[in-house]
């Protein structure tokens, strides 16, 4: 039996592990390490402009890609599609922001 | 052994997921928020019924790993059971108090048909409660309120100038709220302004059932939740000035419901320059509210518009209003330049009728009693009518003073207006300085400072379009403009 206990720590913490990841972030795979909400805005900016050059300048298509390559991103709790060019983040600390994406939009 | 190790095991695998479980405060409120904007969405904008949309959310709440059980109310609310023993009352029903739920204009107009149990006859007619006037802004003050003057623009002069230009060449006096001055405080005063014409240029967001719009200032990192105003939301955009995506606020329909709520907007006409400021999306939310508190129009466009495009999309919109064109006349002007989509659009759209008043002012002459001196004049045309409203710098007493009207650009009027205490006479030229030939006789009406008719187009005026209008007090030597005439079109 006493062979039997660091496996049943590492099972248990294994699976500690997994049911926080999923229930809090919806995010497999990644580490924990949070983005800030700047490190997040510029990711998000970039994406936007290589997706939307990807895409011929179609900014719904851009957008959805956005938001897509935001939603595995760890720490985020959920990303919503507001119209093209738009997203509503809501960050794993319950924090919100609403994302303007794009440098030619008003 | 094995038991005791078992039975840790699970005790420590509840905890934890009752950590992760927990419903804490911001969640719930995250969870709420979403289901109320949800809700709204899908009955308002994807015309979903109420019961469906309730139903759908509270599938939606039971796949939340915090909630525990979810029971539908009466009246479509819901009440929801978290795991940690925090309850939620969601009223989402349409009988809930402060619900801005709208009647359809055809379920108005089933209240308005209900048979009456006993008609009584109409003695009297009362001309003033049935006064019909055009769709027109009360008040002659104008804001701009241009978050992005030091921006980007596209057009020069910018375009706050250019409509700033327009708007005083009507006779509206503007203010200008530019850069760090078109901020959170300025904002929550906009109803107290009394504008009749508010102009938003900056960026804008669809809430998704709600209308956010960015103020100023700029953040260079993420600002605190608490801006210290209701019904803010974070945001990032691009500031050209800085170079950089910066943060901010916007501000929200919680906003607007919460900080214009003094006074009642005076028909004011909104125009938004920015993102989705009439997207379908977001038309439930701040532009809702400000349509039912007082304003009668609100234009915008439908999705993401370019700086190009909304730039020159206002210089053209206000450029037709200039020229006394209604609402729907410059949407369709600006449609007409190919820019789309997105297109520019008027909301509610039953109001594209709507159009800008002309004003002119007169100083107030320490030689004229205030009782005759005019202190302003207000046109608009519609409905085949001419209506004007005089202002005096106290209750009118007068006899009579005229209201001279040119209509064909020469020296000198062709159609008299005798505007009396109680009536007005129109009288047509018949020789040069003669007017002998009334042709119509209508009410006036008096109320404080202020003296109002208005007269039928065609009988007066003929075929003709332009009516160059003066006033003239003989006893009391006041004259409306000084030099001059003001221009109304048909």
């Amino acid at each position: 039996m006493k062979t039997l206990l660091p496996v049943w720590i590492g099972l248990f913490l294994f699976i500690l592990s997994a049911c926080s990841t999923e229930l809090g972030t919806g995010v497999e795979g990644h580490s924990n390490e949070a983005l800030t909400p700047k490190a997040l805005v510029e990711q998000a900016e970039a994406k936007y402009a290589e997706y939307l050059a990807a895409n011929d300048g179609d900014r719904a298509a851009a957008t959805e890609k956005t938001a897509a390559y935001l939603r595995e991103l760890p720490n985020m709790k959920e990303v919503t599609v507001r119209g093209s060019d738009n997203l509503f983040v809501i960050m794993g600390d319950g924090s919100e922001l609403l994302l303007m994406l794009g440098k030619d939009r008003l | 052994m094995f038991a005791r190790k078992f039975g840790l095991l699970v005790c420590l695998l509840l905890m934890s997921a009752g950590t992760v479980w927990g419903a804490d405060a911001a969640r719930i409120s995250q969870i709420a928020s979403k289901v109320h904007v949800d809700v709204n969405q899908l009955v308002k904008v994807q015309q979903v019924q109420l019961p469906v949309a309730v139903s759908q959310q509270k599938a939606f709440l039971l796949t939340q790993p915090e909630v525990q059980k979810v029971e539908t109310l009466k009246g479509n609310n819901l009440m929801v059971h978290f795991k940690d023993g925090n309850e939620l009352l969601m009223f989402l029903g349409e009988n809930t108090l402060g619900s801005n739920t709208l009647e359809t204009p055809v379920q108005m107009q089933k209240k308005i048909l209900q048979p009456a149990q006993k008609l009584t006859p109409v003695k009297v007619i009362d001309r003033k409660l049935f006064r019909m006037m055009p769709c027109a802004p009360n008040s002659r003050k104008a804001l701009i309120f241009d978050c992005l003057e030091d921006d980007a623009n596209v057009v020069s002069p910018k375009i706050w100038q250019q409509v700033r230009s327009d708007l005083q060449s009507l006779g509206y006096t503007v203010t200008t709220r530019l850069n760090n001055s078109a901020n959170l405080s300025n904002a929550a005063l906009i109803d107290n302004g009394e504008y009749g014409v508010v102009m938003l240029r900056g960026h804008g967001g669809d809430l998704g059932g709600d209308f956010g719009f960015l103020v100023r200032p700029w953040y260079t990192s993420y600002p605190a939740a608490n801006s210290g105003y209701s019904g803010t939301i974070r945001a990032s955009a691009y500031n050209h000035a800085a170079g950089a995506t910066q943060f901010g606020y916007v501000i929200t329909g919680t906003f607007s419901s919460s900080y214009w709520a003094d006074k009642a907007f005076p028909s004011t006409i909104f125009f938004l320059e920015s993102c989705h400021g009439a997207d379908p999306g977001a038309l439930p939310g701040m532009p809702t509210w400000t349509t039912n508190h007082g304003a009668s129009v609100w234009v915008g466009w439908n999705e993401s518009v370019s700086f190009n495009c909304g730039d020159n999309g206002t210089d053209l919109f206000f450029q037709k209003m200039k020229e006394q064109k209604t609402v729907a006349e410059a949407v369709d002007a600006v449609y007409a330049t190919g820019c789309r989509p997105p297109e520019l659009v008027a909301f509610p759209s039953n109001k594209g009728g709507c159009q800008l008043s002309i004003w002119k002012a007169d100083n107030n002459e320490s030689s004229v009693t205030n009782s005759r001196d005019f202190k302003l004049l207000k046109l608009v045309s519609g409905m085949q009518r001419l209506y004007a409203t005089i202002s005096f710098y106290s209750a009118p007493v007068f006899n009579e003073f005229f209201f001279y009207v040119d209509t064909n650009g020469n020296t000198g009027a062709e159609v008299l207006v005798r505007c009396h205490a109680n009536n007005v006479e129109v009288y047509k030229q018949t020789q040069p300085g003669l007017y002998n030939n009334k042709v119509y006789t209508g009410t006036a009406v008096k109320s404080g400072n202020t003296y109002s008719f208005d007269i039928p187009w065609n009988t007066t005026f003929g075929s003709a379009t332009t009516a160059n209008v003066w006033l003239y007090d003989m006893t009391g030597k006041d004259r409306l403009p000084d030099s001059g005439n003001v221009t109304l079109l048909k």
